[in-house]
């Protein structure tokens, strides 16, 4: 009893005490310690959201103060929000105006450009019009005296917010930066939600909605289609020895398209940059990074300054100077969203995989067949007394011996690029003619390869960069891209031998390809592999006049359109804007960057290509794990690469191409054998289907479903697993069939 | 209650263990930021597969994070110590981040260094509290250390112990800040009795630096940074207690293994290192890591020879597996790596790929000597990279113990393993000239005897005269007299002196002709001569830079030379100067030829021959040269001596000049581009 009057003594005191706090706080008692402590606060968006549209899934709200929107899951009332409404009471006026604004700029002002302006804590006038599905918002910031009206429609399948270029105006010398469109779309607060945000780094890769306790400081950000090298200044790369290039490049974002799946509301959306993306750059930040808010979201650029060096010598004087002309284009997002089974990355793959092949931005082809690929290399040059000599490495009759041999252990599925082939070798840029360089063999002995190969059903391609100059070869003083402060641009190998790169102006890129393909398919050949263009994009400056990123663009898919016209085109790493008319895909990474916030790689790109084309993946020559490597062939589909050379790579040794280290072909033999048998069985089995379907357990087993029904089943632990009755061994995979 | 925290804390412990479980196996699926190197025998620089993949951070141990972490070590049961200096504590955890205990707390002032013993007993050196704490395997305090009282460890000399390891025997090892003796050894015994320095690094005594500091005023000489070794950065204990120490800015010393009596045992004459090395530690498979302050880390056999570098500063992009500020490095025995970064305040874990378990396979069947058995990773690790410098050495050596020579001479070649190669080559001549020398003895027979036959015939019936009219017909043209008197010169050089001088037999034509011939020979013989005694790597040429070299080198020697004479009363004309000049290098043009093939038949056993030879060549050029001064100005041995200083002394001269005026004008030039681009940048703006 006593014991009990005692913690009944306690209860109270504690309730006493825990009720003076709040009423002393209130009294000026604890102001000073209550300030410090966020009050977090929840609102009810049915409150200050009203209903604007509906299809079939979703209905959409909308706040007339900030613009933001909530999309509504119809059957089960989840719901997304560009503006949380949960407030943890942490954020300064700046950070909760970007949280809940439909709108948010950077502009440039004199010498800053971090300055944000928004729709809440700016002075904005609005005019706002409904529509059948949507509204339009005509906003002017009158502080700043510029403005952009911003349309949003909700359609069958998502949401579409724009921006047209038109409407974007500058009354002053305030000028846009930046501009991201619902930058909250999705938000969350640290883990509240379960699921990921997906960014286009790699092949795909997830950041779980987990709470990060504060361990990183940045997020995602990355340039789609590349970073712009028109804006690089000359800075000093982070050199071992003060000589050698110590970091390898990031992935190139090759899609334009993030997204977030809340997987415990079973719902999610895939952005897509519709129009803008050349210009763009995808932003994901976790929870942690400024705020404690999980975002994703596209930044377009319009407008950006840039540091005019007065000198050669670039430490002795430079000023800053802003972009003449913004970039003109529409900024339009486009929100996929998805519920129920599709509400994860594959289904956002699946959703923009139909999105591209409905609006013809991707066409199924026709041979999608498995086959290995086998790239040689043709020539190379090295430094000799004066001037450089021929490092002869596979020429036309070793490939011949080479397919013969290889045919003779029944490996007849094939795919080659020849690199090198030109005259003057495989750095000998731009290639001018249909010329072939006479250590190999003769222009007229290599048309017959194409023609016999073609005949046995090997694909066989000629390797052409159409971007770069060798300013040691050729002559390089004009038709080369200057950046915005009218430097020519130069690429720096840190190689023996040429040590820079110019890159040529996509007008040239499209004359010299152009007479190339006249020489070329003059021979009754015409099977080309285009590389250099296919993934590069820049703001340049030739003749004093600048040039946007969205012209680059247009330039290069003018080019590959006219050569594809009468080539048959293979590209390597190709942007987005021109896989339609890639026959192939080359060189498809399938890792991710492993960034610091990543949680997981995923095979987002794979899920959108396979069964559409065929797709090569890195060579496995320079892979250093080889079972991982092939099971992530597997797991991606990707068909497997080998670079190939007749002699020892140690020839190599003194060329640009001394980062080959490992190509002979009877170093290969083996493993090209061992890989065809094995990939060619299990891409047979899901031949012509796609990917329907991903998973990733939690013992490292992975399961891919092909819309086939055939499953494959991936075990990248160190034990062996059992995962739905099939044991799959350590390192290994099995194949499941529809029947089984 | 009691019980419900117990049965709290084991479904914890049990859901950490399942976790840690689960994160083990999963691989890391991912591209790896940087770029994995290897050196060749030649230095120069190749990529290579990738040779550790980052695996994962860690930087939360239970609810504890780092601040400034120093030091770490790593037990061989996982165990990991963490001297969380920031803190002034030490963390104890396991490799996955479940927090053990701390220790040192209210001890420790600002440690800098610790080391931890297989039975845990934990030294740390403790910078500002001038002393070295020793904890027992449950963290209590058993013993410390403070400075020295023997008079051997220097009077004045202070106390500042920042890094720390001990042997088996509880001998313990500190380096001192701004202590240059060496490494402080003491023992256990009576609470720590002064043992003496070890391993002293060595200072420079090159003679510029003595010659330089002889030149120099008291006041500078003051200023100038002392001619004091190094203190060493870091260092480690392996197995057998050698000692590991890297120092930064000692070039070649950098990396040290040192014995019981301290001296180096690292004879590597082209080692690569790092300029700032933080940190060392030894691995299971007698390699050394070396990280770097930027985060580079460095894979080095026991002898020195560098494996692989990778990693390094983080862009500021995040990446997994970049550092910002390395501190300290430690593998387990799964030859993973562990890099504790005290900027990022974690640890960042690396997992050897596939290659270079097949490396590390090989390094250990070769150090061991079981060269058949290491063939087969060799081969495994050259399949993957036929560039890779010690797997091609280590191939070489092993094919020339099986005797197959041929090969191993190939494999020698790539990995610049001039013995090797030598010893291989032996075997190679040995074999050819078995089988080769009666044909040779019969050929030289035929030869000897068609000479004499064809010497009798020409006796009785003249059929060389027609030759013999030509050869006359070619020696009588005036500039192959003029050439020929090289020959002369190389003899007399006196009277080739009053030649050149009075009777005008050379010209500068000839002498041009014959620098253009010594030229020709300079290049064969640096590019193109026999392998044990190239200077340069094959394939590699750079001729306008070497004929450039040659002609700027004779420009300076020759006009400057001339000028000190015109104003010192040499009689010599400028035209007399280079020609002399030119022939006295006579017997260069002759025996370079000789010696070039005798490059190619010799071993290093017979080196001699060669290197005598070029010793003789040059003595004897340099005699002429002397001579032709003396005799071309009519001066005495004194006089020339001293000319000949002054023509070094006037080279210096405008070397200097030449330098002063390019960076003048290049200053003076900048500045006015800019001005003028500033104009037309604004204008145009």
């Amino acid at each position: 009893m006593a014991t009990n009057m005692k913690k009944k003594l306690i209860c109270f005191l504690l309730v006493f005490a825990l009720g003076l706090v709040p009423a002393l706080a209130q009294a000026g008692v604890l102001t000073a310690n209550a300030a410090k402590e966020p009050v977090a606060t929840v609102t009810d968006w049915k409150e200050t959201h009203k209903k604007i549209a509906e299809n079939s899934k979703f209905n959409l709200y909308v706040c007339e103060d900030d613009l933001s929107l909530v999309v509504e899951d119809k059957a089960t009332g989840h719901y997304m929000e560009s503006s949380p409404s949960y407030d943890d009471g942490a954020n300064n006026k700046t950070w909760q105006a970007y949280l809940a604004s439909a709108v948010v700029i950077t502009y440039i002002q004199g010498n800053t450009d971090t300055k944000q302006a928004d729709l809440v804590k700016d002075n904005v006038q609005k005019k706002i019009n409904y529509t059948d599905n949507g509204f339009e918002a005509e906003l002017y910031w009158t502080k700043y005296k510029f403005g952009v009206t911003l349309k949003v429609e909700l359609t069958d399948d998502g949401l579409v917010a724009t921006i047209p270029d038109e409407s974007i105006i500058e009354h002053s010398d305030t000028y846009i930066g930046t501009l991201a469109i619902y930058p909250c779309m999705g938000v969350s607060y640290l883990d509240q939600k379960e699921g990921y945000m997906f960014i286009p780094d790699g092949n795909g890769a997830l950041i779980y909605l987990e709470d990060n306790e504060k361990r990183f400081n940045t997020g995602y950000s990355s340039m789609i289609y590349g970073d712009d090298i028109g804006f690089t200044e000359s800075s000093v790369a982070n050199l071992l020895w003060g000589r050698y290039e110590m970091l390898n490049d990031q992935n190139l974002t090759l899609a334009p398209v993030y997204g977030i799946a809340h997987t415990d509301d079973d719902m999610a959306y895939l952005a897509i940059v519709e129009d803008g993306a050349e210009r763009a750059t995808i932003e994901a930040q976790p929870n942690g990074v400024n705020v404690q808010y999980n975002r994703a979201y596209a930044k377009f650029l319009l407008r950006k300054r840039y540091t005019q060096p007065t000198s050669n010598n670039s430490t002795s004087g430079s000023f800053h100077l802003v972009e003449a002309d913004r970039s003109h284009s529409d900024l339009t997002m486009r929100f996929l969203f998805l519920n129920g089974e599709d509400a994860n990355y594959c289904g956002m793959a699946n959703a923009y995989r139909e999105y591209l092949l409905d609006r013809g931005e991707l066409v199924m082809q026709e041979d999608n067949s498995y086959r290995t690929r086998i790239d040689f290399l043709g020539t190379e040059r090295e430094d000799f007394l004066i001037g450089t000599k021929t490092v002869t490495m596979t020429t036309v009759e070793d490939i011949y011996e080479i397919y013969e041999d290889l045919a003779g252990v029944g490996v007849t599925d094939l795919f080659s690029l020849y690199k090198g082939w030109q005259k003057g070798g495989l750095y000998d840029l731009p290639i001018t003619a249909y010329k072939a360089d006479k250590k190999i063999g003769s222009t007229k002995e290599l048309t017959q390869l194409i023609k016999d190969a073609e005949s046995k059903n090997i694909s066989f391609f000629l390797y052409n960069d159409a971007l770069r100059i060798n300013p040691d070869e050729q002559n390089a003083t004009f038709n080369v891209i200057k950046k915005v402060n009218k430097k020519v641009f130069e690429e720096s190998t840190y190689k023996e031998v040429y040590d820079t790169f110019r890159y040529l102006t996509p007008t040239r890129s499209n004359t010299l390809l152009n007479r190339f393909a006249k020489s070329y398919t003059k021979q009754g050949v015409g099977n080309v592999a285009l590389a250099g263009i296919t993934n590069t994009l820049f703001t340049y400056t030739y003749s004093n006049v600048a040039y946007s990123r969205f012209q680059a663009a247009d330039s290069y898919v003018k080019a590959v359109e006219e050569l594809d016209a009468s080539t048959k085109l293979v590209m390597e790493e190709p942007f987005a804007y021109l896989w339609k008319n890639a026959e192939a895909f080359i060189d498809m990474p399938v890792y991710m960057s492993n960034y610091l916030y990543e949680d997981e790689s995923v095979p987002f790109l794979s899920i959108v290509l396979k069964g559409v084309m065929p797709v090569y993946a890195d060579y496995v020559n320079f892979e250093a794990n080889k079972e991982e490597f092939f099971l992530k062939l597997i797991e991606t589909g990707s068909y497997p690469s080998f670079y190939i050379t007749k002699e020892s790579a140690a020839d190599l040794i003194n060329t640009n191409s001394s980062d080959i280290y490992s190509s002979q072909y009877d170093v290969y033999k083996d493993e090209i054998l061992q890989y065809t048998s094995e990939l060619k069985a299990v891409n047979e089995a899901v031949a012509g289907a796609v990917i329907t379907g991903h998973q990733i357990l939690d013992n490292g087993v992975r399961i891919v479903t092909y819309s086939n029904g055939t499953q494959i089943y991936l075990n990248y632990s160190s034990a062996a697993q059992t995962v739905d009755g099939v044991s799959i061994d350590t390192m290994s995979y099995k194949v499941v069939g529809q029947d089984e | 209650m009691n019980k419900k925290v117990r049965k709290l804390f084991v479904s914890l412990l049990a859901l950490l263990l399942t976790m840690g479980f689960f994160t083990e196996p999963v691989s890391a699926l991912a591209d790896s930021p940087y770029k994995t190197y290897t050196v060749d025998g030649y230095g120069s620089v190749i990529e290579t597969q990738t040779a550790y993949l980052p695996y994962g951070t860690l930087n939360k141990f239970g609810d504890e994070t780092l601040k400034a972490p120093t030091d770490f070590t790593i037990l061989d049961d996982g165990t990991m110590y963490i001297l969380d200096s920031g803190n002034k504590r030490i963390i104890v955890t396991d490799i996955e981040g479940n927090l053990h205990g701390i220790i040192g707390e209210g001890t420790l002032v600002n440690p800098k260094g610790m080391y931890v013993t297989e039975d845990r007993t934990c030294y740390v050196a403790d910078r500002d509290a001038r002393m070295v704490w020793v904890f027992d395997k449950d963290g209590n305090l058993i013993q410390s250390y403070d400075r020295p009282t023997e008079a051997m460890y220097g009077e004045t000399q202070d106390y500042l112990p920042v890094k720390i390891v001990a042997n088996k025997s509880g001998t313990i090892y500190v380096i001192c800040e701004s202590n240059t003796n060496g490494i402080v050894q003491l023992s256990p015994v009576d609470n720590g009795t002064f043992l003496g320095y070890f391993g002293t690094n060595a200072t420079d005594p090159s003679i510029w630096r003595i010659i330089w500091r002889s030149i120099l005023p008291d006041s500078a000489r003051a200023k100038m940074l002392g001619n004091i070794p190094a203190t060493p950065d870091n260092m480690a204990i392996d197995e057998k207690g050698i000692i590991y120490t890297v120092t930064r800015g000692e070039g070649q010393g950098t990396l040290k293994r040192l014995n019981i009596a301290g001296s180096n045992m690292i004879e590597l004459e082209n080692g690569a290192y790092d300029d700032v090395p933080a940190a060392v530690t030894t691995g299971n498979h007698d390699n050394v890591y070396v990280v770097s302050q930027q985060g580079y880390i460095y894979e080095y056999t026991n002898e020195g020879e560098l494996l692989f570098v990778f990693g390094g500063s983080d862009d500021g992009m995040q990446r997994i597996g970049l550092s910002t500020k390395a501190e300290a490095i430690q593998t387990d025995h799964n030859d993973r790596i562990y890099v504790l970064d005290s900027d990022k305040k974690q640890v960042i874990i690396y997992t050897p790929t596939e290659f270079t378990n097949h490396l590390h396979e090989a390094l250990y069947l070769f150090s061991k000597g079981r060269y058949t058995e290491s063939k087969e990773p060799l081969n495994e690790v050259l399949r993957m990279n036929n560039l890779f410098d010690y797997a091609n050495m280590a191939m070489g050596k092993t094919l020339f113990k099986e005797e197959n020579y041929e090969s191993s001479i190939e494999y020698a070649r790539l990995s610049k393993d001039k013995e090797t190669y030598s010893d291989s080559f032996w075997e190679i001549r040995n074999v050819w000239l078995k089988q080769n020398l009666a044909t040779v003895f019969i050929l030289c027979i035929v030869a000897f005897v068609l000479a004499k036959v064809i010497g009798a015939l020409d006796k009785r019936k003249h059929i060389l005269d027609p030759f013999r009219a030509l050869w006359d017909k070619i020696r009588s043209k005036k500039i192959i007299k003029q050439m020929g008197y090289i020959f002369f010169f190389m003899k007399h050089p006196i009277d080739g002196c009053y030649g050149i001088r009075k009777e005008g037999r050379v010209s500068v034509l000839s002498a041009n002709l014959l620098l253009v011939i010594g030229m020709i020979e300079y290049i064969i013989n640096k590019y193109f001569c026999g392998f044990l005694f190239k200077m340069v790597r094959e394939g590699e040429y750079d001729i306008l830079s070497d004929i450039g070299f040659i002609v700027l080198v004779l420009v300076l020697v020759v006009s400057c030379n001339y000028l000190m004479c015109t104003i010192n009363d040499g009689e010599g004309r400028f035209k007399q100067i280079y020609c002399s000049l030119i022939y006295s290098f006579g017997p260069y043009l002759i025996l370079q030829p000789i010696l070039f093939v005798l490059s190619h038949v010799v071993t290093i056993n017979e080196e001699f021959f060669v290197s005598f030879g070029n010793l003789a060549m040059l003595v004897w050029v340099g005699v002429l040269i002397f001579i032709s001064i003396k005799e071309i100005n009519n001066y005495s041995v004194k006089e020339t001596i001293v000319i000949i200083g002054l023509t070094i002394f006037t080279i210096l001269i405008v070397c200097l000049l030449a330098f002063i005026i390019y960076v003048l004008s290049s200053q003076v030039i900048d500045f006015v581009e800019s001005i003028f681009r500033e104009v037309v940048y604004k204008i145009g703006n």
